[in-house]
């Protein structure tokens, strides 16, 4: 476990690294502290806190392996990291799933990468006046990620050997926008 | 593995599955007592299956640790506020019938000597020797003879964990290294 | 001298509850003890203890409940029982009661700070 420790310190750029539970509501305090470390522009802060309580939010609702917090309430596990390069923030996040899970999601994907914001924007629209699905506001998510971090929501399955996926988004946020 | 669509040179998913072997919860980044807040609360959910008495111990070593690195860290940033944090890795695992909880922060090299000394010489002493060190380092500390109080921290860790700490210092460029400490504590403590 | 009153708070930081009283001499520390300044906070207590031990010269039960206190909280602690031994030897009325959380560790800390300040101290187990 030692050796995890230090990959940490050795894989590079990662400015935060969070395993474990997603608990929004625990971790939307984590979202906040982090809020100025990064970064001193306001516009980005902003930014990074969004996309950060979205993805938290996607694992939570969406990731196969699960844990029961104390008042009852189910949520996901999974990893999230944030990477820092010279002119942009990497959001990754990564989780378990199953291939009926992974399909819609990767076209949508794949949908919300092939418009234009203006398309998006109206794409938002919609899917907010269409019935909450059965996780609420997922469908929403992954297109306000993609507007507020005005770059393609990338993606990356993994099978793993126990037949289930690993599901892999990331997304940049530009430093100077 | 099969992997249907590959655009990194950075794994994740190796990233995740690292961490994710006997890890139950893992946190790299800056620390202050909001973020322990989190960090522990997310602990004390996983670790659900363990008795009263282990859990109090593992909060017990979490504040400590987690707290030596918020004020120790030679990595560090600053919030908006202008608040410095310091930055380092928390890191809580099972291996069989223990947790094991290792806390790891960059050093610089000038100021880890009396640090590892003061391990040596924690894990060298019995209980009963550690008790009464640990009330002596208490009177130093109180007639101002003791400037840094991590360490009393870190006999309360000893005390509380009931093993060795267990210290490994890596290099990471001429003037740094990267230090971390790693205690067990039993699942099924009792006393 | 006026009575102190501190509502016990756990949010980010841990304020114990803490309840003097002039007339009786009836002291409370409980709670959990980790804080943001704990000279700062335990500084009010010792004023008290200092100002009732001179001026009041009354007999002092002192009753501690605490579940957890870390370490900086724990120096503070043992200054409060300084001062309270002081008392004692200069011919104060001086009752401490410690109340562990039922293990062996806990039982070796009020242990400690006997050993460590000297004053009788009655141990007293119970579940938190």
């Amino acid at each position: 476990m030692e050796s995890a420790v230090k990959k940490h310190r050795t894989v590079d750029n990662i400015a935060i690294s969070y395993t474990g539970i997603f608990d929004t509501e625990i971790l939307s305090v984590l979202a906040k502290e982090i809020e100025g470390t990064l970064s001193q522009d306001d516009k980005v802060n902003k930014k990074v806190f969004k996309i950060f309580i979205e993805l938290a939010q996607n694992i939570s609702f969406y990731s196969l392996e699960r844990e029961v917090n104390s008042e009852g309430s189910d949520m996901g596990v999974g990893t999230m990291i944030i990477r820092n390069f010279d002119t942009y923030f990497e959001f990754s996040t990564g989780n378990k799933t199953t291939m009926e899970n992974i399909i819609p999601v990767m076209e949508k994907c794949d949908n919300i990468n092939s418009m234009s914001r203006e398309k998006l924007r109206e794409y938002r629209r919609l899917q907010r006046n269409m019935p909450a699905g059965e996780k609420g506001g997922g469908n929403i998510g992954l297109i306000q990620v993609a507007l507020t971090a005005s770059n393609p929501i990338q993606y990356s399955l993994v099978k793993c050997e126990d037949g289930s996926y690993f599901y892999i988004v990331s997304v940049r946020i530009d430093k100077d926008k | 593995m099969e992997k249907v669509n590959d655009k990194y040179d950075f794994s994740l998913y190796e990233y995740h599955n690292l961490l994710h072997q006997n890890i139950l919860v893992s946190y790299k980044g800056p620390i202050d007592e909001r973020i322990m807040t989190v960090i522990g609360d997310n602990i004390e959910i996983v670790t659900n299956d363990s008795t009263d008495k282990a859990r109090s111990k593992i909060f017990k070593i979490f504040m400590e640790l987690a707290q030596n690195v918020w004020l120790y860290s030679a990595e560090s940033c600053t919030t908006l506020s202008g608040r410095r944090l310091g930055m380092g890795t928390l890191v809580i695992g099972e291996f069989g019938d223990s947790y094991t909880f290792v806390t790891g922060n960059v050093v610089r090299n000038t100021d880890i000597e009396p640090v590892i000394e003061k391990c040596e010489i924690i894990n060298s002493l019995d209980r009963d020797s550690l008790r009464e060190y640990r009330r002596e380092q208490r009177r130093l500390a109180k007639d101002g003879k003791n400037k840094n109080s991590g360490n009393i921290g870190l006999i309360q860790v000893a005390l509380t964990a009931e093993s060795p700490l267990d210290i490994e210092l890596t290099p990471v460029s001429d003037e740094e290294s990267f230090f971390s400490i790693a205690v067990k504590i039993k699942k099924s403590n009792s006393k | 001298m006026e009575d102190i009153h501190i509502e016990g708070v756990h949010e980010a930081y841990f304020t114990p509850t803490v309840n003097f009283e002039v007339a009786t001499g009836k002291c409370e520390i409980s709670g959990e003890s980790y804080l943001e300044e704990t000279t700062k906070f335990y500084s009010r207590l010792f004023e008290w203890i200092k100002a009732y031990t001179s001026t009041i010269k009354g007999p002092l039960v002192f009753d501690f409940k605490l579940s957890y206190f870390n370490t900086s909280s724990s120096k503070c602690l043992v200054d409060i029982l300084d001062m309270l031994k002081s008392y004692k030897n200069n011919g104060g009325d001086v009752t401490v009661n410690w109340y562990y959380d039922d293990s062996d560790e806990e039982l070796e800390e009020v242990d400690d700070f006997i050993l460590e300040t000297g004053l009788q101290i009655n141990k007293i187990p119970m579940e938190f």
